[in-house]
């Protein structure tokens, strides 16, 4: 018979901070989007291999 | 013409100055197959989450004698869905932001009755040992005074600190009708997994609205206690945190925040923060509205709309196109 | 205005013929789908947007298959584990996306030069994107959907909504989660990215310095205003 409902509900770790304490995959994802965004306006975008043109 | 007022005007118009070629199209396929990648790399390697579904028989197997108290409570009206209040009934007020009271403006609108929905009416649904089902002719013949009178007398009895304390065996004999009866009843019910699959329609084939099955599982510590192991609790970013190694819905973190602060999650029985703690959920919504509107109406901000000017990180985006200043005069 | 002729060069009398004289003035093909964009559209930033609708674009497709098997299939079927660890995943994508380029635009000012409706419908986008979730998270049918329903109700109680909006009825939020949130969700990208294209992108700040440096001549600077085409 099945019998899972009686198992504990599984949990990730926490890092606690006061009376803050956050989710380890909660915390890595604001990491990961912090990154993206500075490396998104640091990292230089490919110049164009064409010559640029103007509006005619 | 002044720079300002010419800045203005560039905004405005149709841009006619030096362009670069961009293929929009192509950049969206190659956006999408990156997504695809990335997706089923990370579904490939991470999974998701998907701890079971807590039931009802789970609930009589792990903590019988609080389903037995949490049943009692439901006929004494004492029980969290009995005494909510709108949407669900009129057993309470709900939560106030000073006058406004929309919980209670709204009416009840999904209506539950807790001693019938979640007791009375799925012992009937099924046929009963001959002890239960007497219990349940006398509870039905009674009096509403009489119903209430018996439960509320048990039910304090039951939970006595200075008594029984929740133990059912050391209740002391007193004129308590048919509550007994009628809880061990429901906790055998829902002992054989039978109760799972009433609670929420008994006597209906189609069952699609599980309110009175979640209502019924929240009044007891089964699911409080499973939340709490999980990190779950409101007070630790609550809905916010996923079952398992997962992030979880990190955008309500500017909802769930609110929820840390000491002052909507004290203790104190008296005062602003017990006012705050007990309301905290109308006043941490008015505080989400006014804070959404605020980033709506960023555009006509004075003063918040202007930041992006006095902490320039434009320049580093657009610090290509900048460069050409004082290049080609 | 160079508007572009009526068939007759008559102004139109009728709805439809108002419609399409503004559409073909305001929009025409090559603003829709446009060979170039102005110099200064080169940074990473301007990448998330896309990457927001293509996050989109795997959540329905993902969803459209989650949906066909039913809302409980994915907890027996290794396939449907797949499929849900798929739309999981391409919703966290999603909104991390949105977010960087809800910061991207934010600090570029994105709003300047009439552009104050892109920004406000952006904005609504991302607050139904987060009811389209809840919906979606208190249908999985385990402990987390029981949880949550559970818990979010006292919010939405709290100020009325929940009288309506029920998030412990499963067969409620089924329906609204893939119907109704998307319907509503499709119209506002639709809006969104067509007033982006409708403007276009939005200059850089100092954009008029750079031109009194010389480093771009604007023709309405020095000329008459004419819409080169």
């Amino acid at each position: 018979m099945l019998l899972w409902q009686d198992e504990a509900i599984s949990s990730g770790s926490y890092v606690p901070w006061g009376w803050l304490s956050i989710s380890v995959p909660n915390l890595i994802v604001i990491i990961v989007m912090i990154v993206l965004f500075v490396l998104a306006i640091t990292l230089p975008f490919p110049k164009e291999r064409r010559n640029p043109r103007r509006h005619s | 013409m002044s720079t300002s007022a010419r800045q203005k005007q560039i905004e405005r118009e149709h841009w006619t100055g030096p362009v670069r070629h961009y293929d929009i199209l192509k950049e969206g396929t190659i956006a999408l197959a990156v997504v695809v990648v990335l997706t089923f790399v990370l579904a490939g390697i991470f999974s998701s989450p998907d701890d079971p579904a807590l039931t009802l028989k789970g609930w009589a197997k792990t903590a019988p004698d609080n389903l037995y108290a949490v049943t009692v409570s439901e006929l004494a009206g004492t029980s969290d869905s009995a005494s909510y209040g709108p949407p669900y009934n009129n057993g309470g007020d709900g939560v106030a932001l000073g006058p406004l009271t929309p919980q209670k403006w709204m009416g009840v609108h999904q209506p539950v009755d807790p001693a019938n929905d979640f007791v009375v009416t799925p012992l009937e649904s099924q046929q009963q040992p001959s002890d239960v089902a007497s219990a349940l002719s006398q509870w039905k013949s009674a009096s509403a005074d009489q119903q209430s009178k018996w439960a509320t007398a048990y039910d304090t009895a039951l939970n006595d600190p200075n008594g029984a304390n929740g133990d059912a065996s050391k209740v002391p004999t007193g004129d308590y009708g048919p509550v007994p009866t009628m809880a061990n009843g429901l906790v055998a019910m829902a002992s054989s997994g039978a109760l799972d699959g009433i609670l929420a329609a008994p006597g209906q084939f189609y069952n699609t609205n599980t309110t009175k099955q979640i209502l019924f599982l929240g009044d007891g510590s089964y699911l409080d206690d499973a939340a709490t192991a999980a990190h779950l609790q409101g007070n630790e970013w609550g809905m916010m945190n996923e079952t398992g190694s997962f992030p979880g819905q990190e955008w309500l973190q500017p909802f769930s925040f609110w929820y840390q602060l000491p002052i909507f999650n004290s203790d104190a029985t008296t005062g602003i923060a017990a006012t705050l703690t007990a309301n905290a959920d109308i006043y941490i919504f008015a505080i989400i509205a006014i804070m959404m509107l605020v980033l709506i109406l960023l555009p006509f901000i004075p003063g918040l709309r202007s930041i992006p000017r006095w902490i320039p990180l434009h320049r580093l985006v657009w610090r290509d196109y900048y460069a050409r200043k004082g290049t080609a005069r | 205005m160079s508007g572009a002729p009526t068939v007759d060069d008559e102004p139109a009398s009728s709805w439809i013929g108002k419609v399409r004289n503004r559409l073909e003035r305001d929009l025409p093909y090559d603003k829709v789908l446009p060979e170039t964009q102005p110099a200064y559209v080169a940074s990473w930033i301007y990448v998330f947007g896309v990457l927001t609708l293509a996050a989109l674009v795997m959540i329905v497709a993902s969803g459209t298959v989650l949906a066909f098997e039913g809302p409980s299939w994915y907890h027996i079927s290794k396939v449907g584990k797949f499929f849900n660890s798929l739309h999981f995943w391409a919703v966290q994508l999603f909104f991390l996306f949105m977010v960087i380029h809800l910061l991207g635009k934010f600090w570029m000012a994105a709003w300047r030069g009439n552009r104050a409706r892109t920004w406000i419908t952006g904005m609504i986008a991302l607050i139904v994107s987060i009811g389209a979730a809840l919906t979606g998270y208190v249908i999985q049918t385990n402990f987390d959907s029981q949880w949550i329903a559970f818990e979010a109700k006292d919010g939405l109680n709290a100020v009325g909504i929940g009288a309506w909006f029920n998030v412990a009825n499963l067969g409620q939020n089924l329906l609204m989660h893939v119907f109704l949130m998307p319907a509503i969700l499709a119209v506002l990208v639709i809006v969104h990215v067509v007033l982006v294209r409708l403007h276009g992108v939005v200059p850089p700040m100092d954009a008029a310095e750079v031109e009194a440096a010389g480093g771009a001549v604007h023709a309405s600077a020095t000329t008459e205003t004419t819409e080169a085409r």
